[in-house]
């Protein structure tokens, strides 16, 4: 069965498809921090669902230019493929059609709390 | 980045190396050190090692975790397979463990031991800045040590050499001292004397009073706890008053010190200062002819003992040019234990002797390895039956590293199994060993040595490393070798290795045989050799003192009364040789020759107390007057000094005191006999009238010794006597000479016959491989027409041929360690050929018994069973 996209690996792939030509672990991590507003991200919690996802096809990674402030060790770029690109679009649509008739701001069907 | 912090980021990343998967590992490492930098120039350096230290914690478990999953996984399933192999074998797994945890825990018990004797005196605080002051004598060609010093010699050498930070003397104590607290009146033998510097140098823990000043007042005494307890019992000590009989003052507690060690060389139960003995010796204090005392001094830091000990060779001389001392050195509290071999022999009890730790400790290494062969045979024989599994798992796929984990994860399991077992075995037996060694093992106290730890190490690393070779052999082979057993060499029962082992195993064991064969019989020689007197059914003691001191006779004659008291002398037992002499003179000698004799003193009974024959002349007799200038010499006596017919000649000695005796007459010669111990020659013996009032032996009848000792008892009573009687057996003090030796060949004697338990268990279970691995063989064979008799022999053969090589190794070294050992006696067992036969038929017997019931089984075996297996 194909499965579907976690959220964490959908923020992920939001990130990379954002980032483009830049999409290397750390800014990653920054642009993750950034939008959620939560510190707790970590770079293991990022290798990871990025090792998944590589291995089921749905990013690809290539190296870098080695530069001085790593220490001389080359980043790893990723970049999303075709059937990453179509599982994100899959999530998309699903998403949409599941917020589809519920209001802006979410009650609860026994009114006020 | 500053090195500190670079340091530290070296140091998360070889963290991070471990954890992380290997395929993004560099391009990783390379996000830390970026986003670390950056933060590092923003924040600061705490800030970026709060964050390398947060993204190191939270990436341990997801990472370990995937990991950690699977080889857990592997692991059960090894174990799950290492157990039921042990359950199948059941045989082969019992005699595997047992011999190694036999093994173990022989070899933990004598590392206790080893390791007793090393850290004799190690508890004081300044080990290492400690000595002791030896001085040597010179007469007659040969040197004396002693660890006794001068009186003055300790106060002359702090004043003149800066490099002393301390001095203090010390003496252990003097027999039959009593100690009164009111009611309670105990003999001592153990008040022993030191300055005020005694507790500022030797570290013994105080649990009352203060150390600095415990022995500063004239009339303090420091007390051990259990004396404590004996004389106050749960009252507080301190300030309390004891009655000296040896001082005739009383004492004042003003300390109480935790019980002395036994692993300490100072032993007392009470201390007091030196300067009581002024009762005794007031004019020793300043005499450098009187050596009663102990030196010990410590000096400042890093200065070199050796290069110190030269500048102080010729001090007594310097002070006092009469002296007949020729060398001052000093000795490392280190060495103190090992190297106290001094001239007298009483000073020798219970002083460690480093040749038996390095022998016991190459036994424990040796048990070991007799433990790991029985191991390492077994299983290499057994793999023939391991090899089908290994096939599989290689066939499926495992690699090398696998079956070598697979053998390591088995080891391990072997390896608890060991440690448990050895853990229960010196649990039970420590308190057994305690008294082969004739040490307190406690339980607490060896737990003190590191023990557990050790324990484990040794159990752990004996079972890896035996099974190191195992894995080696065993993952060798590829899948179709370890499938196909007729392919397979290492399964064929008897290979080399295999053999080679077996000797090594048999001759170790029959050497600790012979060793402990021959230690036994030159024992027993001792005991029974003629030491040219009767040492049986003599006790020495104190007589009594107050009203009786002033007639010596009477209390004599009192004694004799009793018909189980045989005879009474003023003497001391011929137990040493402490007192000897150059300083004699008779007709006839040649000027400027100078000979060593030993001087015995008695009284009119001294010779029938002892029963020492007399080869001419007379003895010591009421009937002549002016015996007590007359003297008598051995016969080795008379023919070193080289005196012609000496009956009637003029003779005399001046001993210690230097005042001249009247002229005397040899009266008689006696049969030489021995003083002190075998380990020596047969010495010179000149015997000179001096009764040692108050100190006497006596004879007694072997019958109903407990009637006679209550009698001397009631007559101390009788006497006013303050002192209860006690005394001591000679016949015991003579076996005490031996005692070091005694323990080693009891020590020996269990460890020959552990080490033969594990070799022979071992061989039996080689026997039921044998047995079982030609079983088609023998089959083959009956079916021929083999009787029950060859297949027996064609069985035995090849084993006991081992032993008998294992034999001819193992007597040449026996013969040449025993032979070395036997060149401490003066008087020995000569190494016939007999103790060699008797320990190889002994083996070969064993070995027949154990190897017996399986061949004569196998020899019986119905020959269609055995062949319809295939």
């Amino acid at each position: 069965m194909k499965e579907l996209l976690t959220r964490t690996d959908e923020l992920l792939l939001l990130t990379i498809y954002r980032l483009k030509e830049d999409a290397y672990t750390v800014p990653i991590l920054e642009h993750l921090e950034e939008v959620s507003s939560r510190k707790n991200w970590t770079l293991a919690g990022i290798y990871i669902p990025l090792l998944k996802l590589e291995k089921n096809g749905i990013v690809e990674s290539y190296l870098g230019e080695p530069t001085s402030q790593r220490g001389g060790r080359s980043k790893r770029y990723y970049k999303i493929t075709n059937k990453g690109l179509r599982a994100l679009q899959e999530v998309k649509e699903l998403q949409k059609t599941m917020w589809d008739g519920i209001p802006d701001m979410i009650y609860s069907d026994e009114g006020d709390l | 980045m500053d090195t500190k912090n670079r340091n530290r980021l070296y140091f998360a990343e070889k963290i991070l190396r471990q954890i992380l998967p290997d395929k993004i590992i560099n391009t990783a490492i390379g996000d830390y050190e970026e986003i670390f930098t950056e933060i590092y120039l923003e924040r600061g350096s705490f800030a970026a090692q709060r964050w390398i230290i947060y993204q190191i914690l939270m990436s341990l478990f997801p990472f370990v975790y995937s990991t950690i999953c699977w080889r857990a996984t592997m692991l059960m399933n090894y174990l799950k397979f290492a157990i039921r192999n042990l359950k199948r074998n059941k045989v082969f797994s019992s005699i595997t463990i047992s011999s190694l945890s036999v093994g173990v825990a022989c070899s933990m018990m004598i590392f206790i031991w080893v390791k007793d004797e090393l850290s004799f005196d190690k508890f004081h605080k300044n080990y290492d800045s400690l000595y002791r002051v030896i001085t040597e004598t010179e007469a007659a060609g040969q040197i004396y040590r002693k660890p006794a010093v001068p009186t003055p010699l300790v106060v002359t050498i702090q004043d003149e050499y800066p490099e002393i930070l301390n001095t203090c003397r010390f003496r252990g104590g003097f027999t039959g001292w009593l100690v009164r607290y009111g009611e309670k009146s105990f003999i001592n033998d153990r008040v022993g004397m030191a300055d005020p510097s005694f507790f500022e140098m030797f570290s013994f823990k105080f649990l009352e009073g203060d150390p600095k000043t415990a022995l500063n007042e004239r009339y303090s005494i420091i007390i051990t706890e259990d004396m404590a307890k004996k004389y106050f019992d749960d009252e507080k000590s301190l300030g309390k008053q004891l009655i000296l009989t040896g001082t005739r003052t009383a004492m004042t507690v003003k300390g109480v010190i935790e019980n002395i060690p036994k692993n300490s060389h100072l032993q007392f139960d009470f201390l007091i200062p030196i300067e009581n003995m002024d009762y005794w010796w007031s004019e020793d204090f300043n005499n450098w002819e009187r050596m009663r005392f102990n030196a010990y001094v410590q000096l400042i830091e890093n200065t070199e003992g050796a290069e110190f000990s030269q500048k102080i060779s010729d001090i007594v001389k310097r002070h006092y040019p009469e002296t007949a001392i020729t060398r001052t050195y000093l000795q490392r509290l280190k060495d103190v234990h090992f190297d106290s071999e001094f001239s007298q022999d009483e000073e020798n009890f219970g002083k460690g002797n480093k040749t038996y730790v390095l022998a016991l400790s190459a036994l424990a290494v040796i048990l070991i390895l007799i433990a790991c062969i029985n191991y390492i045979n077994l299983s290499t024989a057994r793999s023939i039956y391991r090899s089908k599994e290994i096939g599989i798992r290689k066939t499926t796929g495992a690699n090398r590293s696998d079956i070598i984990k697979q053998i390591l994860v088995e080891s391990t399991l072997l390896s608890f199994l060991t440690i448990v077992v050895s853990g229960v075995l010196i649990f039970l037996f420590l308190p057994i060993f305690s008294e082969i060694s004739g040490k307190e093992f406690s339980y607490g106290y060896i737990e003190t040595l590191m023990f557990l730890p050790i324990l484990v190490g040794t159990g752990a690393a004996v079972c890896l490393l035996s099974s190191t070779y195992l894995a080696v052999i065993q993952s060798a082979n590829g899948p179709i070798q370890a499938l196909n057993k007729y392919i397979n060499k290492q399964n064929s029962g008897e290979n080399s290795l295999r053999r080679v082992l077996v000797v090594a195993q048999f001759s170790f064991s029959i050497l600790f045989l012979i060793s402990t064969f021959v230690i036994y019989s030159q024992l027993n020689y001792i005991n029974n050799k003629d030491l040219g007197y009767n040492k049986d059914q003599i006790i020495y003691f104190y007589g009594p003192r107050g009203e009786m001191e002033n007639s010596p006779e009477s209390v004599k004659n009192e004694l004799l009364q009793n018909p189980s008291i045989l005879s009474v002398t003023y003497a001391y037992p011929p137990r040493s040789i402490s007192w000897y002499t150059t300083d004699i003179d008779w007709d006839g000698k040649v000027p400027g020759t100078d000979h060593l004799i030993n001087v015995q003193s008695g009284d009119y009974d001294y010779l029938k107390t002892f029963e020492i024959e007399l080869v001419e002349g007379r003895y010591f007799s009421r009937d002549f007057a002016g015996d007590e200038s007359n003297y008598l010499l051995s016969e080795s006596a008379v023919s070193i000094l080289g005196i012609k017919s000496p009956i009637g000649k003029r003779f005399t000695y001046r001993g210690e005191l230097r005042s001249a005796d009247p002229e005397g007459r040899i009266i008689g010669v006696v049969k030489d006999f021995h003083l002190g111990s075998l380990h020596n020659e047969i010495r010179p013996i000149l015997i000179k009238f001096m009764p040692t009032f108050p100190f006497m032996c006596a004879k007694i009848s072997p019958e109903n010794i407990p009637g006679t000792i209550e009698f001397f008892e009631n007559k101390w009573k009788e006497f006013g006597e303050v002192r209860p009687f006690s005394y001591t057996i000679l016949d015991e003090t003579i076996n005490d000479f031996y005692r070091n030796e005694r323990k080693i060949g009891q020590i020996l004697k269990y460890f020959t016959f552990i080490s033969g338990f594990i070799a022979f268990i071992g061989l039996f279970g080689l026997t039921i491989h044998i047995v079982e691995h030609k079983t088609r063989e023998i089959g083959i064979r009956k079916v021929l027409g083999a009787s029950v008799r060859e297949i027996i022999i064609m069985l035995s053969r090849n084993l006991l041929v081992l032993i008998v090589i294992a034999a001819f190794i193992a007597c040449p070294v026996g013969w040449m360690l025993m032979n070395n050992w036997l060149k401490d006696f003066a008087y020995r067992i000569e190494l016939g050929p007999g103790i060699f036969i008797i320990s190889l038929l002994i083996s070969l017997f064993i070995a027949l018994v154990t190897i017996s019931y399986q061949t004569i089984r196998a020899g019986f075996s119905d020959p269609v069973k055995s062949l319809r297996n295939e």
